[in-house]
């Protein structure tokens, strides 16, 4: 009788006390993801050519080793037409006028729960109308690219990158 | 036992040509005058002479058989007979033998080339190679063959770039997955290219192409 008694106390106490037998709590429960108010985008205009001769990158462009991947490695000349560090305020458009004179309109919406950005990033023609809207998610120091826009007699790509 | 003749071999072997009468004019008539100059010639000549008289009268004694003629052709056709079936099989392996060394060895190569060229897992996000192409065409030719958007999922959950949504008045749009370039490097890059329908050119390929296969 008391080996039955001293059995069922263990038992209940390893019950109450074994991990796992509570309800995991959910992640991010109760801490939800805050969206700050603004966030800095480095925004890079990049002029790509295809000519005869040898590769040329211009240096001011820095270490982007993207270059060596398609769709960028199709081009032999890299230039560097424009570069700025914008301010992106939550729920506002901030536009950035292209050398082709199209305007970049950047929108930044909200921090996801994986601290990702959303941002609409759209090309604007001279007449205000939209040529092209991308929406994505973008993890901070992550660029991506809207490319295809001509532009003396090459291609430019925008290179977008939240920086926090 | 005769002791060795105290000339060169060169010199004897001339000596036993003359004996046997073989030697060519000239150099028959230049030994001549060596001989008459050389009493050491003369001497080697006349050991040669002891030695082929001395072979010559002991063969003498020896009958040549009737049919040494006949053995010896003979033997002749011994030698070309072909072997028994196991030697023969054998020698036919040996015959094939370096052929099949000197193809195993680029069979193992390539082989091993094959085997090191085909990855163990491929990279999800790995694309295949562009070569260069002075033309946006080709480019977006060439895209057309890239993994959907599906595999561009980032490396890790939190990184990368994810396209949402895509909103264009473009022919066509394509959206490029880049892997992570280096180590330091985490996540993807995305390109998203869209084809200039603004453009002057583009608009009179639109118009000419009406009928042309829908975008992807």
């Amino acid at each position: 009788m008391n080996r039955f008694v001293v059995f069922c106390t263990l038992a209940s106490a390893l019950t109450w006390t074994a991990p796992g037998t509570a309800k995991p709590r959910p992640e991010g429960d109760g801490a939800a993801v805050v969206s700050p108010v603004r966030v800095s985008a480095e925004v890079i205009v990049l002029l790509a050519t295809q000519a005869d001769g040898a590769r040329s990158i211009d240096p001011a462009i820095g270490a982007l080793p993207q270059l060596s991947k398609p769709p960028f490695n199709a081009y032999s000349q890299w230039k560097q037409i424009d570069r700025k560090t914008v301010s992106l305020e939550r729920a506002k458009s901030t536009t950035f006028s292209v050398a082709n004179g199209r305007t970049l309109q950047l929108t930044y919406s909200e921090l996801a729960a994986d601290k990702r950005y959303r941002v609409a990033a759209a090309m604007l023609r001279e007449d205000g109308s939209a040529l092209q809207k991308v929406n994505v998610v973008a993890a901070p120091q992550e660029p991506f690219f809207l490319a295809g826009q001509k532009y003396q007699g090459g291609t430019l790509f925008i290179g977008i990158t939240l920086k926090p | 036992m005769s002791a060795p003749l105290p000339i060169d071999e060169a010199t004897l072997l001339a000596l036993m040509a003359y004996l046997d009468d073989e030697l060519p004019e000239a150099e028959r008539e230049s030994l001549e005058l060596r001989l008459a100059e050389e009493p050491l010639l003369q001497e080697a000549l006349a050991s040669l002479v002891e030695r082929h008289d001395l072979v010559r009268e002991a063969f003498a004694a020896m009958p040549v058989p009737a049919d040494l003629a006949a053995g010896i052709v003979a033997s002749v056709e011994r030698a070309t007979v072909p072997p028994p079936s196991n030697v023969r099989s054998l020698a036919r392996l040996r015959r094939f033998a370096p052929m099949a060394a000197a193809l195993a060895l680029p069979a193992a190569a390539a082989i091993f080339f094959v085997m090191r060229a085909n990855p163990e897992a491929p990279h999800a996000l790995e694309l295949p190679h562009v070569e260069p192409a002075p033309t946006m065409q080709a480019v977006l030719t060439e895209a057309e063959d890239m993994p959907e958007g599906d595999e561009s999922a980032p490396v890790n959950e939190g990184e990368g770039v994810d396209v949402d949504e895509v909103e264009a008045s473009a022919r066509s749009v394509t959206v490029f997955t880049l892997p992570a370039v280096a180590a330091r490097v985490h996540g993807t890059s995305v390109v998203v290219w869209m084809d200039d329908d603004d453009d002057e050119s583009g608009l009179e390929k639109q118009e000419s192409a009406a009928h042309a296969a829908p975008s992807p």
